[in-house]
Parts: C-alpha cells; sequence; structure tokens
C-alpha cells in the first residue's frame, strides 16, 4: 500500500528515509503515531516526547509539534529541570520519572516506578502511558540511528 | 533456568475493556511489519528481537 502523505506524526526526515527504504513500515509507524496521541493525556506525552528529546540529544524532535497540544512555553524550557521546578503537577512528575529511567535503562524500571504512576493512573492507563512511551522513544532512536548511519555513508559516498 | 515474571500492574477483578485498543493493535502491527522486512537475514533479526525483548523484560 502507498503510503498516504506526511501528517507530521513522524519527524519528516525520518519519515522521507523510511518511505524509501521500507514504505510499509513508513505506513504502519504513521497509523501507529495516530492512535499514540489518542491513547494517553496528550500534554503528558508531549512533555515526557520532549524530554525523551533532550536526553537524547534530539535537536530535530525538540523543535517538532507532532500532537499539535499546546504545553506551556515556560514549561518547555524547564523540561530538562523538572524535579527542581515547581511548574509540573504530580502526575506529570510520576511520568517524567518513570520516561527518565525507561530511555536510560528500561531493563531497570521497577516496581516502585510503576506504583507511582498507579497513585494517579488506573492500570489500563499505565498500560498505555507505558505502550505510548515505547512509541516514542523508539521513533526517535530509529530517526537518530537513520541520521547517523546515512549521512556518514553519504558523506563516504 | 526458568524466569518468573513479576506483576507490575494489579490483575483486574473481572473482564476489563482495554484503554488504548488502537495503540496495542498499532504496535503489534508495527513489529509484523518490521519482523517481515528481508534485508536482514532471519536469524539476526530473531537474535535482535529476542535481545530486545529481554532488555523490555517481555516473557510473551
Amino acid at each position: 500500500m502507498p503510503s498516504t502523505g506526511s501528517t507530521g506524526l513522524i519527524a519528516q526526515d525520518l519519515e522521507e528515509l523510511l518511505g524509501r527504504l521500507a514504505p510499509e513500515v513508513c505506513d504502519v509507524m504513521g497509523t501507529l503515531h495516530g492512535e499514540l496521541w489518542r491513547s494517553f493525556n496528550p500534554e503528558i506525552l508531549e512533555l515526557c516526547r520532549l524530554r525523551i528529546a533532550s536526553l537524547q540529544g534530539d535537536e530535530v524532535e525538540k523543535v517538532r509539534s507532532p500532537s499539535g497540544t499546546a504545553v506551556a512555553p515556560e514549561k518547555v524550557a524547564a523540561i530538562r529541570n523538572w524535579p527542581d521546578s515547581l511548574l509540573f503537577s504530580e502526575p506529570e512528575r510520576a511520568c517524567l520519572a518513570v520516561t527518565e529511567q525507561f530511555v536510560g535503562d528500561v531493563s531497570s524500571v521497577t516496581q516502585s516506578d510503576i506504583d507511582a504512576l498507579l497513585v494517579y493512573f488506573s492500570p489500563g492507563q499505565v498500560q498505555a502511558f507505558v505502550s505510548a512511551l515505547l512509541v516514542l522513544d523508539q521513533h526517535q532512536r530509529l530517526a537518530l540511528g537513520l541520521r547517523t548511519v546515512l549521512s556518514s555513508k553519504e558523506e563516504a559516498s | 533456568m526458568t524466569f518468573v515474571r513479576d506483576r507490575r500492574l494489579p490483575e483486574s477483578d473481572g473482564p476489563s475493556t482495554p484503554v488504548a485498543p488502537g495503540l496495542s493493535a498499532g504496535i503489534g502491527n508495527y513489529q509484523d511489519v518490521v519482523m517481515r522486512l528481508s534485508n536482514i537475514d532471519p536469524v539476526t533479526t530473531e537474535l535482535v528481537r529476542l535481545r530486545c525483548a529481554r532488555q523490555h523484560q517481555c516473557f510473551t
């Protein structure tokens, strides 16, 4: 099935690369990212997406807005220092803490990390949030990896 | 060696409706398509899949 065109859900350069290298992956990824923003509180997901981008040094992702969700600019500016900032609610802090653990070492996410989410969210919502984190993290890692690998190949040729 | 999976979320008392069925289905479809890619040989693909599963503590 051909790609249905850019929706802004996927980083533009990643979409172009995947469209060329693996169009079938590009199509399902577009659908997946459409579902992503319906699965959990989009403002919290947007904060977590921005935190993943700052942790991974993804400059492209920092300036994108795939969800169309408006997050207060002062919160965006404070995202790196969220533990010390008073701008973030307790549910947001619980989600950002799990995000950092997930990105840093997913195998070390603990029961207490999950229990901190269960204070504010139902088990189903926690499952949806962690699944959404997987999708966000995977997108940024794939984009960074392909940019790095393909740009060095193009430089070499 | 037997792995015992820790339960991270409390077990539901009865039948429950998934909160984000579209997201779960989307992840499944994405993984299916990736596994069917043919540019990398199946053994390497499977090794990567198993490594990812272990890293994510996925026992399904």
